[in-house]
């Protein structure tokens, strides 16, 4: 079975049918819209200014090594901002070696400044500490926290303004479903991809919002560079694995519903609270609504 | 690729299959070969194609195809992809 002719180029044969859009694209076509897709979602949310210093999460995933490759293409075309990686080493071991071996080689490839900051080394434990002990909540809600504080400070500590992560939009669909299923309309507002100006915090960005997991995946092998292969020993998101299986067979159905989905959580964002007056944790500091920060509180400070 | 190699314990087995077997054909083929991939494949008969892989049959994803039921031809190459494995 042939495949049709690029819809875009109308020249190559296709090797993709986006199913949403009824594009059919071939491997130059389908890279360079993904491309101008990110840069129309980085222009959308208003994520960065001439002259951001941009600090990008990179796991060693295809998500964030492929928005790493993006984000350093299009700032060397636009000459707007400075890229740099920042890596979390949540202390797991044979899990994070493979990452970041593939994250160094990327970064040596792209010519891409990078740093990496241990759980070690900030909070004096690894997940395969906490893992090891008894608990009440899960591997995932202990390392989401501690990861989240590890990227701000790794973010501050290379004079980054702004930190992009790369959250899919398979990510944020679930992410808008969960926050409506746990009633979490605190956690609504914080879908906001281009983020917000808190005291103590880099503003956080998600140019990768609006790209399909699958896209990503294609983006990856198409490029032909290598991501992480290993499942995380630890991973354990009962919920969201719901989400995401519910979310799979509705796009297979109904495709569009991801972007349906994120659109309509978006909506609900001015409608809700941004949040609590911040003030500042009285045991290490950092700004938290409360008086203790949640890190403080996982680790039993 | 990715975890899928490893649930295979191979990176690009050969598979001998009758003639006329599709895409269905080789995932169904693969997962009797190597039990471990079961899981990663999910249920094959739910979605056409797959959400939780990318099938690509000689470069091209199968949703450019005619899906799950696209005829394999002697000497084809398919790459599983796997999509959900976090960034």
């Amino acid at each position: 079975m042939e495949p049709p002719i690029c819809t875009k180029c109308r020249a190559k044969p296709s090797v993709y049918h986006r199913a949403y859009s009824g594009e059919r694209l071939c491997p130059d076509c389908f890279r360079e819209s993904l491309k101008e897709r990110v840069k129309r979602t980085i222009n959308r949310f208003h994520m960065f200014e001439h002259g951001s210093r941009i600090a990008v999460g990179v796991s060693g995933g295809k998500d964030s090594l492929g928005l790493l490759r993006l984000l350093a293409e299009i700032e060397e075309e636009t000459h707007g901002s400075d890229v740099v990686a920042v890596t979390i080493d949540e202390g797991i071991k044979g899990y994070r070696d493979e990452a970041l071996r593939l994250v160094g080689e990327a970064c040596s490839g792209l010519g891409v400044e990078s740093v990496v900051l241990g759980f070690g080394d900030l909070f004096g434990t690894t997940m395969d500490d906490i893992a090891s002990r008894e608990r009440e909540l899960s591997t995932c809600s202990y390392c989401g926290v501690l990861r989240r504080r590890a990227l701000n400070e790794a973010a501050k500590s290379v004079g980054a303004d702004r930190l992009a992560t790369a959250h899919t939009l398979d990510d944020m669909a679930q992410s808008v479903l969960l926050n409506i299923l746990r009633g979490d309309a605190g956690g609504m507002a914080t879908i906001d991809p281009g983020g917000g100006s808190l005291e103590g915090f880099v503003r956080r960005v998600k140019p990768y919002c609006e790209v399909p997991e699958r896209e990503s995946a294609l983006y990856a092998y198409l490029s032909g560079f290598e991501f992480q292969s290993l499942p995380c020993p630890y991973a354990e998101e009962a919920m969201r694995n719901d989400m995401r299986g519910f979310l799979n067979r509705m796009e297979a159905k109904r495709p569009g519903t991801m972007f349906v989905t994120f659109n309509t959580g978006l909506k609900m964002i001015p409608t809700l609270s941004k949040g609590e007056a911040m003030g500042h944790c009285r045991l290490c500091g950092e700004p938290t609504p409360g008086d203790t920060c949640r890190v403080c509180q996982l680790l039993g400070r | 690729m990715g975890l899928l190699k490893d649930a295979a314990g191979a990176s690009e087995p050969s598979l001998s299959l009758g003639d006329g077997s599709s895409l269905r054909g080789v995932l169904e083929a693969l997962v009797e070969t190597f039990p471990g991939l079961g899981d990663a494949l999910g249920d094959l008969a739910a979605l056409n194609p797959p959400q939780s892989i990318l099938v690509l049959l000689d470069g091209v994803e199968a949703g450019n195809l005619g899906g799950l039921g696209t005829p394999v031809r002697d000497g084809s190459e398919v790459v599983l992809v796997p999509v959900t494995h976090g960034g």
